[in-house]
């Protein structure tokens, strides 16, 4: 005698979407929606000051009006030309703001001809923003200028 | 028209009356009331869900608490947040782990502090740490104020200095 039994499984699937349902509900409790991070800087004074030495390297100053004053020490010999373009530069700011662009554009432009240039020394007046100060150190290390450092006043 | 005496011919008569070609048996339509909900493609968009969530979950696992109305700058080249010893700058005051500290005696907590860290270190048979000091300001905040503690820390022996910031 043939028996016509069913042997099609269904697979219930709603357990699984309360699973499913708690873990999206803790994973959106803990999950982390801004990435938080550090800028790190070595001492420039003290006994624990970075050796700055005889190696080439970038200053910028920044002062309470936004304008930054670019020079480049201990540098290696270069053209005269390219000397005078990079050697010391004053950037005037934009509608009283800094001119990052410039400042990138002309850090990038050292990089290319002092290829070994690793160290910026930042070094920013009394009311200059912390934001500010920031941003021009972020810029140095867009441009592999890796170890930074804080002049104090 | 052809059709339509096609139509006509094939027309059975019944007892009943005319036959429908359309609905021989009649207009009856059996209605079934139980509605089936397909669960596939509701399993499906969690599992994506899911997953996206665990991929982008963070692995540092660092906690640090950011004041009520603290705006912190935001940089793209930045390092991965290690927790140290935290100096928050909120309202012109100095907090050094959460306790407001004065001006004048900042440089001698820091320099508690650094021995308290070296002493724990030597207890725990631990390689003397990178004695490092994390700030936490508004982006708003004077580097006038920045400076106190920069210059407090050189003097108190710290050798980097971790600026907090949120990550582009």
């Amino acid at each position: 005698m043939a028996s016509n039994k069913n042997l099609d499984t269904e697979v219930n699937l709603v357990p699984f979407i309360s699973l499913l349902s708690v873990l999206i509900c803790a994973l959106l409790l803990s999950a982390v929606w801004v990435q938080m991070a550090s800028l790190d800087v070595k001492q420039s004074v003290g006994s624990s000051g970075a050796d700055i030495g005889k190696q080439i390297s970038l200053w910028t100053r920044i002062d309470n009006k936004g304008s930054l004053k670019v020079s480049l020490k201990n540098s290696p010999r270069l053209k005269r030309s390219i000397r005078r373009k990079i050697t010391s530069i004053r950037i005037p700011p934009v509608e009283g703001l800094v001119d990052y662009e410039t400042f990138k554009t002309h850090v990038h432009l050292i990089k290319e001809n002092v290829p070994d240039l690793k160290m910026g020394m930042v070094q920013p007046s009394a009311e200059v923003l912390y934001d500010d100060m920031i941003q021009v150190m972020d810029t140095l290390r867009s441009e592999e200028v890796v170890d930074l450092g804080v002049v104090p006043l | 028209m052809s059709v339509f005496n096609s139509i006509l011919k094939n027309i059975k008569p019944t007892t009943s009356g005319v036959r429908s070609v359309l609905f021989p048996n009649g207009n009856k339509r059996k209605s079934n009331l139980a509605a089936t909900v397909i669960l596939t493609s509701l399993v499906d968009a969690f599992s994506i869900l899911v997953i996206y969530l665990l991929v982008s979950l963070s692995h540092s696992g660092e906690i640090l608490y950011v004041s009520k109305g603290m705006e912190l700058p935001e940089a793209a080249h930045v390092n991965e947040l290690k927790r140290t010893t935290l100096l928050k700058i909120e309202d012109s005051k100095y907090f050094l782990e959460d306790e407001e500290i004065g001006k004048s005696k900042l440089v001698k907590k820091l320099h508690t502090l650094r021995k308290k860290i070296i002493s724990e270190d030597r207890e725990n048979g631990v390689k003397e740490s990178d004695l490092n000091l994390m700030i936490q300001a508004d982006k708003k905040v004077p580097f006038k104020l920045l400076n106190t503690v920069i210059r407090a820390s050189s003097h108190a022996g710290f050798d980097e200095i971790k600026f907090t910031v949120l990550a582009n």
